[in-house]
């Protein structure tokens, strides 16, 4: 009994020796802020050495696709450059920096008050170091834990980046932390990533309810939050939110590229039966089914709302092929799409068949029900989506340039392939986000948030994954990025899922304005 | 083993002792607060492990919820698992009426109390015929449909539906409030001072300061209102329903009115928890009431100390940092590092819990007590009457009728094993009987 207490009351004495040095160390990183940013720093390095490490550890045949990877990068890189000499904005051709304080008009209609930052803002806080330091906060746990790959995704390019044409000198650096897609985790990782991680921006923070509880923390803060990964049309407010930007084709435009289409293959008043899911997303396709009804151009003869933590939609679907509409849309994602795939092909109905663009990643969602899309391409039900980006394991674009070099990066730098989850997307985004930073770098008075959010809201960029049109902002008279899309329909060709495009790629780019709301 | 310092209760080194202890503590939260205003990083092997009050004040919304629970689970001992149904109930009303009726946030406890005490009773009235499993099940039920409610179409308009209800009223201090003056105080003093920072506080970190210090009084409001409660008639009768249903509606315990109250209690404190919630957040969003969140609740309450007051701020605070610390754990020696991704947050909170259950049955807290036992004691006050022997043999002036009623450290072990959920209030009303029976 009496060794039991000695043992346990020595456990304790060294559980507290531990808790006292640890608030021991916080003291110093605490008083010195850039104690946290050399710390920070450090650990980004052991980061970078581990991916290294990992690099070497492939054998000489990657060595070889390493060097071909570099001098696709930096191609890509160069043409980056040139672009952005050659874009250049009101302010820049008149050759002087935008002012850091006072109410700064970055662009049309979309106005920087600097008077009502935080008294310690600082223009240029976390790019004052050797590194340009972006945030993001993502679910990396939870339901939507897939999207956490969309975060490594982002690091691989930029790693690549620093290591081929680093911007200014400066290298990249993601933070991430996560949020379980709750947007309470959210609000604690942007506060404190505020306070903290030196963070310069913050881009590509992924989910409605956590963009939408977070802007105001960065507006408030005047931190930009660029490419808010939804797509809820409310990201184009340049007017209330100019610190924030919008990113995907928004779900209300990818309805109504659906509606116009319905029109042109189906004619007008066809029925229409829809299967939606019951949250942001999914509610956004309805609002847009129901504007595509009253303008008269369809009917919609059957509605199912189903849970977005259901396991099956099998009776909500049973319940619409009865309805035996013309077209049927899938308003939904992630597994309830090849689910719906296997129901129609399991039923006699035969509908022109729409899915949301958010499950055209092939080999996730496809390739388990790949026969019955095959057979469906074939009875005339194929799935159609409104993609605007090349998808990467789509054999179609197996030799594009754009593609390869994905593949190569993805595999030099993260030892993954665009099967193994969303990483060609953090891909895009990764390039995005250089893009913009690299145009703000090249605008007089260099890099700082002011001019991060003038090249932003001035932007103009194709990336080599677009099918057609052009990323573009401006200020209030455009304040989507991305609103061209085609019509694509799954098939199967020689065993292999792919993309048939359906006519042109629709633009509307400069046409839906800004949020009015 | 006897204490090392033994003081009688309500005797003035009792009293001191009380006081100062409590002086102390209210001292160290203050200093706290004014330390971690701005977010402060603790590095310990090159891990970054991030301290704010943000955060804090998110634990404190978990407290409040997890002490409803310890009414219910703990001191009823009916297993009610739904309390994130109350917690987001709450934090929707509130968000509604703060955002649409321009309420203010503490004006609408006015609302949310009487709302989810009546919520939660009559929840609760199907749980006169249910017990056990049963109920677990049932109230985890009310936990997972929650979100799916709050998207109802009817509700739209209230809720926000899937995008959330966000509030952009923050709470702004006084400007009676000398927080700056506090503030560069502290700084000016020699040696310490340079840990609260410098210069003078952005308006940032006064408005978290002011929440902390509101959200830490109303939790300080809350645990006075359930110590009471618990001493008291109805919370008498709730233990004794826990102990032994049967034997308490012998006694004359009316278990039908008893648990509605306690569920109706827990269901109000689950409901001011979420006020808190979204105050401090800004976002009352479907995400964030999930099953998960009626789990971690539950992992709160067990890893804190089933049955304890104090378990409730030790599980609020566990819930709200240890899957962001185990999240910021990258380097640990010997460990690969590919362990250390992913969502470490939730097997870490898994591995606590069985770990507790097997190590300290009686929660965090039920451990500090063991430890603190062996350094001080409290005993009570012999009964009038009582006739006081000479000093005890261990030196300490202590009356021996109290060191009878505690005659040895394995007594004391016996009874915490017996109750299993070893709570100190426990341990000391079973020395007053047994202090009461030998005289």
């Amino acid at each position: 009994m009496r060794s039991r207490a000695w043992k346990r009351s020595v456990a304790g004495v060294m559980a507290a020796g531990l808790l006292i040095a640890a608030c021991g160390s916080d003291d110093s990183g605490s008083s010195d802020t850039t104690d946290a940013a050399t710390e920070a720093s450090e650990v980004a390095s052991s980061v970078e050495e581990a991916v290294t490490s990992e690099a070497e550890a492939v054998t000489s045949e990657a060595e070889a696709v390493t060097s071909e990877a570099e001098e696709a990068v930096t191609s890509e890189a160069e043409t980056v450059t040139s672009e952005a000499e050659t874009a250049s904005t009101d302010t820049a051709a008149s050759g002087e920096a935008l002012p850091l304080e006072g109410q700064v008009e970055v662009a049309a209609g979309t106005t920087l008050d600097l008077d009502a930052c935080p008294d310690d803002w600082d223009a240029t806080q976390g790019v004052e170091g050797d590194e340009i330091r972006i945030g993001q906060s993502l679910p990396q746990s939870g339901q939507l834990a897939a999207f956490g790959a969309i975060g490594e995704g982002m690091q691989f390019v930029f790693d690549s980046i620093n290591d081929t044409d680093p911007i200014d000198g400066k290298k990249l650096v993601l933070v991430t932390r996560d949020d379980g897609y709750e947007a309470g985790k959210a609000v604690a990782n942007v506060e404190e990533m505020l306070d903290t991680d030196d963070i310069f921006a913050f881009a590509h923070m992924i989910g409605t309810p956590i963009n939408f509880a977070t802007r105001d923390i960065t507006g408030a803060a005047c931190v930009p939050q660029l490419f808010n990964s939804s797509g809820f049309p409310n990201w184009g407010d340049p007017v209330n939110y100019p610190w924030n930007t919008g990113n995907i084709l928004a779900y209300s435009t990818e309805s109504d590229i659906w509606c116009q289409d319905i029109v042109d293959s189906v004619g007008e008043g066809a029925t229409v039966a829809a299967l939606i899911m019951n949250n942001d997303f999914g509610l956004t396709y309805k609002a847009g089914l129901e504007r595509c009804e009253s303008d008269g151009n369809i009917e919609i003869v059957g509605m199912e709302l189903h849970d977005p933590a259901a396991p099956d939609v099998t009776n909500e679907m049973t319940t619409l092929s009865a309805t035996d509409a013309d077209v049927f849309v899938a308003g939904t994602t992630a597994a309830f799409c090849p689910q719906t795939v296997a129901a129609v092909a399991g039923s006699e109905w035969r509908p022109t068949y729409y899915m949301s663009y958010t499950c055209n990643n092939l080999a996730s969602f496809f390739a388990p029900v790949q026969d019955l899309a095959g057979q469906l391409a074939d009875e005339g039900s194929g799935v159609r989506m409104t993609n605007g980006i090349k998808v990467c394991g789509d054999p179609v674009y197996a030799d594009d340039p754009y593609i390869q070099e994905v593949e190569q990066v993805l595999d030099e730098y993260g030892g993954v392939t665009c099967a193994d989850g969303s990483y060609s997307t953090g891909y895009l985004y990764g390039l995005m986000v250089a893009d913009v930073v690299r145009k703000a770098a090249a605008l007089p008075g260099g890099l700082n948030r002011v001019n991060l959010m003038n090249a932003m809201w001035n932007w103009e960029y194709t990336p080599g994954a677009l099918l057609g049109g052009t990323l573009k902002l401006d200020g209030v008279n455009d304040a989507y990025v991305t609103e061209a899309a085609q019509v694509q329909e799954v098939v199967v060709t020689d065993g292999n899922l792919s993309f048939n495009p359906l006519g042109d790629v629709v633009d509307f780019e400069g046409q839906t304005g800004s949020f009015q709301g | 083993m006897a204490a090392r310092f033994r003081l009688l209760e309500r005797s003035p080194q009792a009293r001191a002792y009380k006081w100062i202890g409590w002086g102390l503590f209210i001292l160290g939260v203050v200093l706290f607060a004014f330390a971690y205003a701005d977010t402060a990083q603790i590095t310990l092997l090159d891990n970054d492990y991030a301290m704010s009050l943000t955060r804090v004040n998110k634990s404190i919304s978990f407290m409040i919820a997890i002490l409803g629970l310890q009414v219910i689970v703990g001191f009823t001992g009916q297993l009610a698992l739904g309390q994130s149904f109350f917690f987001g109930t709450g934090a929707y009303i509130s968000a509604y009426l703060v955002a649409n009726h321009n309420w203010s946030w503490f004006l609408s406890i006015l609302v949310v109390v009487p709302a989810c005490f009546l919520i939660g009773v009559i929840f609760g009235l199907p749980a006169l015929r249910i017990s056990g499993l049963y109920l677990a099940l049932v109230t985890l039920g009310l936990a997972a449909v929650f979100p799916s409610v709050v998207q109802l179409e009817q509700l739209q308009k209230y809720t926000d539906g899937a995008a959330g209800k966000s509030v952009s009223s923050s709470l702004v201090p006084p400007s009676w409030l000398p927080l700056d003056g506090i503030a560069s105080f502290l700084q000016s003093i020699p040696l310490v001072g340079q840990y609260f920072g410098d210069g003078d506080l952005s308006s940032k970190e006064e408005e978290r300061l002011w929440a902390f210090f509101l959200f830490a009084v109303l939790l300080a409001i809350c645990m006075w209102l359930i110590a009471n409660l618990i001493k008291s008639r109805p919370g008498r009768s709730m233990r004794a329903i826990r102990d032994n249903e049967t034997s308490a509606a012998v006694s004359g315990i009316y278990l039908a009115k008893d648990k509605t109250l306690s569920f109706g209690i827990a269901s109000a404190l689950g409901g001011v928890g979420g006020i808190v919630y979204v105050a401090e957040i800004g976002i009352a969003s479907p995400g964030d009431f999930t099953q998960l969140l009626a789990i971690n609740f539950i992992v709160g309450l067990v890893v804190g100390g089933v049955g304890t007051l104090s378990g409730a701020i030790v599980g609020g605070f566990v819930i709200a940092f240890i899957p962001d610390w185990a999240s910021s754990t990258v380097n640990v020696p010997g460990v690969p590092e590919r362990w250390l991704q992913g969502p470490t947050g939730t097997l870490f909170l898994g591995i606590l819990l069985i770990l507790l259950t097997f190590v300290l049955p009686g929660g965090i807290v039920a451990g500090v007590r063991k430890v603190k036992a062996r350094i001080i004691q409290i005993v009570p006050q012999p009964p009038p009457g009582a006739t006081i022997p000479p000093a005890a043999t261990d030196g300490s002036v202590v009356a021996s009728v109290a060191a009878d009623a505690d005659e040895s450290p394995d007594t004391s072990d016996g009874v915490s094993d017996v109750t299993g959920e070893a709570s100190g209030e426990d341990l000391r009303s079973s020395a007053t009987s047994d202090g009461r029976s030998t005289s």
